[in-house]
C-alpha cells in the first residue's frame, strides 16, 4: 500500500503536468489516505490489519474513523491536532474537485499536491512502522 | 448551507474554551465558497505551548467531523489554512478582563462582594488609588 500511495502521488503530479488540474486533486488526497491505511496496518504501536480496518471502518464516516485511528498514534498533541486539520482541509478540496462545479487552477492543484506531500512526510515522521 | 444548530455548538464550545484558556481567541464564520464554517484559533504562540488545549481542540474537531462529515467545519490556528473575513464572529475574553485582573486582590474581592470580610476597610482608598 505504501508503493500504491507513492504511485498515486506520482499520478497526481502527472495529471498536473498534463493540465488535468481538477482531476489531480483526487489523486493527491487518495495518496495520503492509502498511506494512512498502510501506516495503520504496519504501525509499531497497536497495528490494525487491512481486514480489521475494512470491518471497523465502513460507510460514509470511514475516512473520519481512519483519521481518528491515525491521530491516536501521533504522540505529540500539537502534531496530532494539526495533522487532522491539514487532512480535513485536503479532504474538503477533494470533495469539491470531485463533486462541485469548481475548476481547479494549476496553482490550486499544486497547492493540494504540496499539501499531500506534507501530510505524507508527517505520517512518515510521526508513525514508525515494523 | 448555514446550520444554526452547528453555529450554536461552535459558539458555545468557543465560549467554554475561552473561559478556561484566558489567552485564547476563536473566530469563525460561514464561507459561501467552501460551503463550510471556518474556525480559527489564536494566538499560535500560546497554542504551541499548550498540549492540553491541543488535545481538547483535537477531540472536539474529531467529534464534529464524525457528526457532520462533509459539512463539518474546517479548523486551524491563525488562519494557517484559510482566511476569515472581517465579518467573522470573534470570541475572546472581554477587554475589561485584563484591567480587572490587574486590580489588587482585596479590591477585586470587594467588587465581587463575596469576600468583604477579608478586606481591610481602612485601606480601600489606598487600593482605589493604586488601581
Amino acid at each position: 500500500m505504501d508503493r500504491k500511495s507513492a504511485k498515486t502521488l506520482e499520478a497526481a503530479q502527472r495529471l498536473i503536468d498534463q493540465r488535468f488540474f481538477t482531476q489531480s486533486v483526487h489523486c493527491s488526497y487518495y495518496a495520503v489516505l492509502q498511506l494512512m491505511r498502510y501506516k495503520l496496518a504496519n504501525s509499531q504501536a497497536n497495528p490494525m490489519t487491512y481486514e480489521q480496518q475494512d470491518a471497523q471502518m465502513s460507510g460514509r464516516s470511514s475516512h473520519e474513523a481512519l483519521l481518528i485511528e491515525i491521530k491516536s498514534r501521533i504522540a505529540n498533541p500539537k502534531n496530532k491536532m494539526r495533522f487532522g486539520q491539514d487532512f480535513e482541509d485536503l479532504k474538503d478540496k477533494r470533495v469539491e474537485a470531485d463533486y462541485s462545479q469548481r475548476t481547479f487552477s494549476d496553482i490550486d492543484s499544486l497547492d493540494c499536491k504540496q499539501q499531500a506531500d506534507g501530510l505524507i512526510s508527517k505520517l512518515n515522521n510521526y508513525i514508525q512502522t515494523k | 448551507m448555514k446550520d444554526p444548530k452547528l453555529e450554536t455548538t461552535l459558539r458555545d464550545w468557543a465560549k467554554d474554551m475561552v473561559s478556561r484558556y484566558e489567552w485564547l481567541t476563536v473566530r469563525f464564520e460561514y464561507n459561501e465558497d467552501r460551503h463550510r464554517y471556518l474556525v480559527s484559533y489564536y494566538p499560535v504562540s500560546r497554542i504551541d505551548e499548550s498540549d492540553v488545549f491541543c488535545l481538547e481542540a483535537s477531540e472536539f474537531e474529531d467529534s464534529i467531523n464524525i457528526k457532520y462529515l462533509d459539512n463539518a467545519p474546517l479548523f486551524c490556528d491563525e488562519e494557517r489554512l484559510f482566511r476569515l473575513s472581517s465579518r467573522a464572529e470573534t470570541i475572546s475574553k472581554p477587554k475589561w478582563f485584563d484591567s480587572f485582573r490587574s486590580l489588587p486582590l482585596p479590591l477585586i474581592t470587594f467588587i465581587g462582594g463575596s469576600m468583604e470580610t477579608r478586606i481591610d476597610k481602612s485601606k480601600i482608598n489606598e487600593y482605589a488609588l493604586a488601581a
